[in-house]
């Protein structure tokens, strides 16, 4: 445990001194900074605006690090062959890629949170704003409907303005520790949730990179992260190629090839739409409520615990791989 | 040097010689990009690509919409409003919700752009109609749809059936049922329009809501009234086509098939029903106010109500009361119908034979008759006035006043009568008003 815990520490040191980091951290932080710009070219929802670009900010680039630091992590080892001097001391293989691993997904975490607070800051600064807070304070009711400005006007304009920005910090700090405003509602669940689905996909990448090259397993991520995401498109392409064909037993020729592959395939490939609760976020779950008929959607812990089982089936099989790879 | 010279010639000639066509056939192919339309409005304007782009977009449909959102309030703009091309932004408005099917103001704004501004209505509300079946729960898009096929399509059908989605929501507020009660009347639906305003009646009551009250009871008499003169055109129209000739008194209609043994409820046994439940559960009912222009019960109409007393045990609303006070306030009459605002039906004499006038101008209240002849006498007062200045005395006759013969027939059957002498001008039925 302590091994895994330390190999994990210094792969995040590791991936912490990584510019590429930094590039990515910094993209995503203006993206979700301009969302707030974005959102006054729209006459209505602005903060559904908001809310979208920045959650979808910390999802992608959570995927982009995990693709361009996580495939390159067990590569450095074996290229510069600094593999030697860990697989020499008592330590188990599974032992190292656990740690790569745990290493990575708090490096993701880490950025994600560092996102988060952005995004929460931005959506509370705009709503002091959209409020008359500012206006109340700057042209006080002197008599009933008669309004005078305050004396030093502009000095406790912009003093209003930075106390704003530090209270949203602030604000957006204590989200993540569950504090919550009817604009942040239910947002920290759709980011924790983003951070399981995310699990896998570094599970992923620590997988492709013990047996290939850090392109080829950006791509294989990259694909993978793809296939996650169609998953429940490839059922009901499936579906439809059976219908169009007038049922499963009228199915011929290629046909036949094709649904059995999609069927199967949608078995082993991750459901990456489990793990997205965006739409259940912005939109509210009354909104999106379905009638029962259509029967109850994969439920929260259910999620958590596939998202968990899965995880740790990808890491067991990358193990085995790497248990069996030789460094020569 | 000389060589040196020589060569660099060359290699600028050749530059000129490969670089001049290169040239030429980008400014070709930029022309073509000039008469072709950008990127986006070819692929994913020209059709319906919401299917193929959610695919694309990878989960991130959602900001995809956003995008397309921002676009689309663009070309509202440009393509809209400055083109006139209202199709590709449809087809903008599609791909959004076919890329987040739960953004409501895709649908309400995509249907005021299309429908309202572009008057393409029929594409508006399909918009909203996808959207009315994406969101479920939201009373919104079905109401705008009902407003829209009513006030824009005229299509009552399609209205009322946008008005019974609508009421199913559980946020709508509580005037919309009204507005659809509004809809079935105007269809011919009267009962269904009656329960709803007595359902909404009752509840006013319970709630102590005077304005509501008010609002309620004008919606419940107005149903009455359309169903009672729904029946009593059915009459009209088979007494002329039995006689060959209009009615000269409503009492003639009485007779007529169409007002035999019909059920109706009548304005007077709804307020007894009411006052007496009221009572029983020691409110004071109806708001005095609101009682005038009502046609009341008498003492003994109260006296007959009998109260349905399994209805009524150990109850303190109104509102559970609707059904038995709905089944109670019908019965099978025959003859003129009450006319709910206290005073009777007539026939409008001076509006019947001309071929012209609307067929709901013929039958009407007595007070309404009563006011549009105040208000004919009135025109004709101010017009001899007006010709008495002219003259410098009363003038002699209508004739005088109107170039031509004053032939209106009285409404009520009584006849105008003018005095040169005095220049008064009055009504023999009213010779005061």
């Amino acid at each position: 445990m302590f091994k895994v815990l330390a190999i994990s520490l210094n792969t995040f040191k590791e991936a912490v001194r990584n510019k590429v980091l930094y590039f990515l951290l910094i993209f995503a932080i203006l993206i979700i900074v301009f969302s707030s710009f974005i959102s006054d070219l729209s006459i209505a929802a602005p903060d559904r605006l908001i809310k979208d670009l920045g959650l979808a900010s910390i999802d992608f680039f959570g995927f982009l690090i995990a693709v361009f630091v996580g495939v390159y992590l067990v590569y450095n080892e074996l290229d510069k062959k600094t593999i030697y001097t860990i697989v020499s001391k008592p330590i188990d293989r599974y032992q190292f890629i656990l740690g790569k691993y745990f290493g990575l997904l708090i490096t993701i975490l880490v950025n994600m949170v560092i996102m988060s607070i952005f995004l929460f800051a931005v959506l509370y600064w705009r709503e002091t704003f959209a409020s008359d807070k500012l206006s109340n304070l700057l042209y006080p009711e002197v008599s009933s409907g008669k309004r005078e400005a305050i004396a030093n006007l502009q000095l406790h304009y912009y003093w209003f303005h930075v106390q704003t920005f530090f209270i949203a910090i602030g604000k957006a700090v204590a989200t993540l520790f569950g504090y919550s405003e009817a604009v942040t509602a239910g947002l920290l669940r759709v980011i924790a949730f983003s951070a399981l689905g995310l699990s896998i996909i570094t599970a992923f990448a620590i997988f492709y990179s013990t047996f290939s090259t850090p392109t080829l397993s950006a791509v294989f991520t990259s694909l993978t992260f793809v296939i996650g995401s169609l998953s429940e498109d490839i059922v009901r392409y499936a579906e439809k190629l059976a219908e169009k064909a007038g049922g499963l037993a009228a199915l011929a020729g290629a046909d036949v090839l094709k649904y059995n592959f999609a069927t199967w395939a949608v078995q082993i490939v991750p459901n990456l739409a489990y793990f997205d609760k965006r739409a259940e976020a912005i939109h509210g779950p009354a909104a999106m409520e379905v009638p029962a008929i259509l029967g109850p959607t994969l439920s929260d812990p259910w999620a958590v615990a596939y998202g968990l089982l899965y995880t740790a089936g990808i890491l067991c099989l990358a193990s085995l791989i790497f248990n069996r790879r030789n460094f020569k | 040097m000389k060589r040196g010279l020589i060569t660099n010639i060359i290699l600028f000639l050749l530059f000129a010689a490969f670089f001049t066509p290169a040239v030429l056939i980008q400014r070709r192919g930029l022309e073509n990009v000039l008469k072709n339309p950008p990127f986006q409005e070819t692929w994913l304007l020209s059709s319906r690509s919401g299917p193929m782009l959610r695919l694309m977009s990878l989960r991130y449909d959602m900001v995809a919409a956003d995008f397309l959102w921002l676009r689309a309030i663009q070309s509202f703009g440009g393509r809209g409003m400055t083109n006139r091309d209202w199709k590709p932004v449809y087809n903008m408005f599609d791909t959004i919700t076919e890329l987040d099917p739960y953004f409501e103001q895709a649908y309400t704004f995509g249907n005021l752009v299309i429908g309202d501004e572009g008057g393409q209505q029929t594409e508006g509300l399909k918009l909203l109609r996808k959207g009315m079946f994406n969101l479920i729960r939201q009373y919104r898009i079905p109401f705008e749809g009902m407003y829209v096929a009513q006030w824009s399509l005229r299509n009552l059908d399609m209205a009322r059936w946008f008005g019974r989605m609508t009421v199913k929501r559980p946020d709508m507020p509580d005037w919309v049922p009204r507005v659809v009660a509004y809809l079935e009347v105007q269809a011919g639906e009267f009962f269904i329009g009656y329960r709803q305003f007595l359902s909404n009646l009752l509840q006013a009551i319970d709630a102590e809501d005077v304005a509501l009250q008010g609002i309620a009871l004008n919606k419940v008499r107005e149903t009455i009234d359309k169903l009672n003169m729904f029946h009593l055109m059915q009459a009209y129209d088979e007494y002329t086509t039995a006689t060959g000739a209009p009615p000269g008194r409503i009492e003639d209609l009485a007779g007529m098939p169409a007002l035999q043994n019909v059920e109706m409820p009548r304005m007077s046994q709804v307020m007894a029903l009411i006052q007496k439940y009221a009572r029983a559960q020691g409110k004071q009912g109806v708001y005095e106010g609101w009682k005038d222009g009502i046609a009341m019960p008498t003492p003994d109409q109260i006296a007959a109500v009998e109260l349905v007393t399994t209805a009524t045990e150990g109850q303190t609303r109104m509102l559970p009361l609707e059904g038995v006070i709905f089944q109670q306030s019908l019965d099978k009459r025959t003859g003129i119908p009450e006319e709910p605002h206290g005073t009777r039906y007539v026939l409008n004499l001076s509006k019947i034979g001309y071929p012209w006038v609307q067929k709901d101008e013929l039958i009407l209240s007595a007070a309404k008759l009563q006011e549009d002849l105040a208000g004919l006498l009135k025109g004709v007062r101010d017009a001899i006035a007006e010709r008495k200045k002219e003259l410098g005395r009363n003038p002699r006759d209508l004739h005088e006043v109107f170039y031509t013969d004053f032939n209106t027939t009285e409404p009520f059957g009584g006849k105008f009568n003018y005095d040169p002498t005095t220049g008064n001008f009055t009504s023999s039925t009213f010779p005061k008003l």
